[in-house]
């Protein structure tokens, strides 16, 4: 028994859906944010006070540094200013000065020359030493070329004010940065001159160039403003403009410079910590810097090292939560799985869990359930396969179809009738494998009535070329419109058999009665041969005699007629002649032929009703053996000194006819069956009644064939009212059935027993 | 078409044909007799008579087939020659139409009465 698939569709889908999505997922996402919350705090103050102190340290770092490179060359550039300052104050510079001034001519200046010679011999660093008078002449010189220029300083050391100039210029005679220091020759607190000392600056340079734990990018930058305002790099120098170098050092803002350090972009673009000193003195500005990128590359180095702590911490949660969330929902979607196995029809699996847990729990719940499923399906297909069994050995064939008419299934019965198997006639349309005829013309057979409708006398012709006789019932069972709904049953019984019986029955009848017949008539001829000929010469008694005989002959011989006549209207070869008919003429002979038989019982026979005048269409034999027969019931099943009373009546369209007795009448229970074959009301042969039971039988086929009715009241012990009706012969009926009689002009002596035509030839 | 004197009764059942011969003569008629279907044709022929009773059921050949050999060959010289056939099924629905054509009556015989037969001479004396 497979389910539909319909239903499961509906439930794989979301399983499906659940394995990527539901409430692991959520979990995942929840563990890893509890587990990987604290671990990010924890990380991220670890790190950024650790930060902070690599930050402050190596500020720190830096201060010092420049701090020390302050002194160094503060150092260095007192001790230069020093030995041009005692330089000036020595006592024999300063006589020779003097006297030099002092004298008239002004020519003799040799003493004031050796004194700056023997200087500059003993100082390698020193380049050249000018002495100038207060007007900025030069007065001695060891330098032959720098007069001008000297000039100008020397007005620039007085210009400031100061006592000692310290000034940094690049000489352009070799490019090389000379430190000028000027500063006034006093004697007595009394400005007599101005010496100008030209200084190498190898070891200023080597001294800024010199410093430690700065790492590779750490250096130091002298700076100072000339005149111009500009900011003019002295050490190291790197570019070949004074704009250049202003951009540069301005960038630095080291003039501006509040704090202890601060961050710059230097000129390469490098983000730097600067740590700036100023040396007031030499209007210099000592910038020593570092790369910020080196000075934090520990912090670098330690975010580094929180981001991969974080990163395997975040591994380590995700891989513990797929494997305790998997923990709780692979054994639910396993569950879910069996389910949807049980759900399939697979009632044999079972949950294997072994826990003892709520999803233990839950396992043994759906294995229950599997198994009621198992129980209550067996149960289903044993009932099932007993409906089969009983289907397919019914006899009669019935099959289900949808609304389409495709069959959906037959029982065996079917595979019989069609002479088909049974998988040739599953899926294929009912009209298909079905061709009914009715009379060897093709019927067609409507399945998707409402309710049910039968169709008696069809043929249906086998595969095998055989003709079964059958009656269809067609039975709407299901008002579902769904495709694959068993939506009607068609039932088809096999009258075949039952039909040749039936045949052969009346087959026998037939011919039993045939050849009762040849008999029969001789025997009445003779009889009659008797009477006619010797009636003159035989006693009364005899004649009674031969009279009885005859009577009863007569009455075998109508016994006769009935059994061939049921033998005909079972066959439907029961001919009725119909001509123009009097009926009320009919009657009243029919009265009149009774009229002794009824006075014999002492029974009041009356007729009410018109003499003639009521013209239908019907045969004449016929009719008058159904009123005969109604009329010999009447009088048969009277008491003696009871009635029988025949009325005929128009009735719109009719005539009804009534035949009231006031005999024993008929029990209710007998009232259905009375006009059906053979059936007698004091049936058995103790009843002491005689007839055969078809006289109701055939009254009834008679009347029908006259498209008429025929029906009966009674009330037992009081009487009853057979009444039967035909139709009043109308107006087209009658110009019709006289043409008839024109055509059928051949035939005008019909009489009991014979006929003929009235044609010479 | 009066005085149908020489009547042929084709029958091959012995009681009813004796029956039928007696009553016939008593009643003045001249009657011959034949059992069978070729006895019948035979006697037609040589018998020439005015009106057959011919049965329908015989031996050799039924009573249809004379009817049509009669009807259809002037041999016979009974192709005018009244013919009302005997019978005991009385279903004249189911004889055929050349039968309807070629008969000029028909008589159930167990039904009719025997003066009947004279009533069925008699209408066609007139």
């Amino acid at each position: 028994m497979a389910p539909s698939p319909s239903s499961n569709n509906q439930l794989e889908a979301p399983l499906q859906r659940l394995r990527g999505m539901s409430i692991r997922r959520k979990l995942v996402v929840l563990m890893l944010g509890i587990g990987l919350f604290p671990t990010l705090i924890v990380g991220g103050i670890s790190y950024l006070t650790t930060a902070n102190e690599l930050r402050t340290k190596t500020t720190d770092q830096l201060v010092s540094t420049a701090v020390k490179q302050e002194q160094k060359i503060t150092g260095l550039l007192q001790q230069r200013q020093e030995d041009v300052v005692t330089l000036t104050n020595r006592f024999d510079l300063q006589s020779a000065l003097g006297q030099y001034l002092a004298s008239s001519k002004m020519d003799d200046r040799s003493a004031i020359d050796a004194i700056l010679e023997d200087r500059k011999a003993s100082e390698p660093d020193l380049q050249a030493i000018t002495i100038t008078d207060l007007n900025g002449k030069v007065i001695s010189t060891t330098s032959d070329d720098n007069t001008g220029k000297t000039l100008q300083l020397s007005d620039y050391a007085l210009q400031t004010g100061t006592d000692t100039s310290v000034t940094v210029r690049q000489d352009p005679r070799d490019n090389i940065n000379k430190l000028d220091i000027a500063t006034r020759i006093s004697v007595n607190k009394k400005d007599i001159g101005v010496m100008l000392a030209v200084f190498r600056m190898d070891d200023i340079t080597a001294a800024v160039q010199d410093y430690t734990g700065l790492g590779s990018t750490g250096e130091t930058v002298v700076a100072f403003k000339n005149s111009l305002g500009h900011s003019v790099s002295l050490f190291p120098l790197r570019f070949d403009t004074d704009a250049a170098l202003s951009r540069q050092l301005d960038g630095l803002h080291l003039f501006d410079s509040k704090g202890t350090t601060q961050t710059e972009t230097d000129y390469q673009g490098h983000e730097v910590i600067v740590a700036p000193r100023s040396i007031g003195f030499a209007n210099w500005v000592l910038a020593t810097k570092i790369d910020t990128n080196e000075a934090l590359a520990s912090i670098t180095q330690l975010r580094n090292a929180v981001a991969s702590t974080l990163l395997v911490s975040s591994a380590a949660v995700l891989l513990f939560a797929l494997w305790l969330t998997g923990f709780f929902t692979k054994p639910i979607l396993y569950l879910a799985e069996v389910a949807q196995r049980i759900g399939k029809g697979d009632f044999a699996v079972r949950v294997n869990l072994k826990r003892n847990d709520e999803i233990g729990l839950l396992g043994d719940s759906i294995n229950s359930m599997g198994m009621s499923l198992n129980d209550f399906v067996t149960h289903i297909e044993s009932q099932r396969n007993r409906l089969e069994v009983i289907l397919n050995t019914t006899v009669e064939s019935i099959l289900a179809i949808d609304k389409q008419g495709t069959i959906l299934t037959a029982n065996a019965a079917v595979t019989d009738l069609a002479q088909t198997p049974k998988k040739e006639i599953v899926g294929k349309n009912m009209n298909d494998i079905f061709k009914w005829t009715r009379e060897l013309q093709p019927f067609s057979v409507r399945y998707d009535t409402e309710g049910s409708v039968v169709y008696p006398d069809l043929e249906y012709v086998d595969r095998a070329g055989s003709t079964h006789f059958v009656k269809l019932i067609v039975a709407r069972v299901s008002g579902d419109q769904a495709q694959e709904a068993i939506q009607t049953i068609v039932t088809v019984h096999d009258e075949t058999k039952t039909r040749e019986l039936e045949n052969m029955k009346i087959d026998f009848v037939s011919m039993a009665a045939h050849e009762l017949r040849t008999p029969l008539a001789s025997l009445r001829g003779y009889i009659e041969l008797i009477a006619y000929k010797e009636s003159q010469h035989l006693n009364e008694e005899t004649n009674k005699y031969l009279k009885q005989a005859l009577k009863s002959s007569n009455e075998l011989g109508g016994l006769i007629n009935n059994l061939l006549d049921v033998t005909r209207i079972e066959r439907g070869t029961l001919t009725i002649n119909m001509e123009k008919l009097d009926l009320a003429e009919t009657i009243a002979q029919v009265v009149a032929d009774q009229r002794f038989a009824a006075e014999d019982k002492h029974i009041t026979l009356s007729y009410d009703g018109p003499a003639n005048g009521a013209l239908v269409l019907a045969d004449p034999i016929a009719l008058r053996e159904v009123i005969n027969n109604l009329l010999t019931n009447a009088i048969k099943y009277t008491e003696p000194n009871g009635a029988v009373h025949v009325a005929l009546k128009h009735d719109g369209e009719k005539y009804v006819t009534e035949v009231r007795d006031t005999g024993i009448g008929i029990p209710k229970k007998a009232l259905p069956y009375l006009f059906t074959k053979f059936y007698r009301v004091h049936g058995g042969l103790d009843s002491g009644s005689t007839g055969t039971g078809l006289g109701l039988f055939i009254s009834k086929s008679i009347i029908e064939r006259h498209n008429g009715t025929i029906g009966v009241t009674s009330q037992e012990g009081a009487g009853s009212v057979f009444t039967f009706s035909i139709p009043v012969l109308d107006q087209h009926q009658q110009a019709e059935r006289q043409q008839q009689d024109q055509d059928a002009q051949t035939f005008i002596r019909r009489h009991r027993g014979w006929v003929t035509k009235n044609t010479s030839r | 078409m009066a005085g149908l004197r020489k009547i042929l009764l084709v029958e091959d059942n012995l009681e009813l044909r004796n029956l039928y011969e007696i009553f016939l003569k008593q009643h003045g008629y001249d009657v011959a007799t034949a059992a069978d279907g070729e006895q019948g044709l035979e006697a037609a022929k040589q018998y020439k008579p005015d009106l057959i009773f011919l049965d329908v059921m015989m031996p050799k050949k039924n009573g249809f087939e004379v009817l049509k050999i009669l009807r259809h060959d002037p041999s016979y010289g009974c192709t005018k020659t009244k013919i009302v056939i005997l019978t005991n099924l009385g279903d004249s629905g189911k004889v055929s139409a050349d039968v309807r054509r070629d008969m000029d009556g028909y008589v159930i015989k167990a039904e009719i009465e025997l003066g009947s037969l004279l009533e069925i001479i008699k209408s066609f004396e007139h």
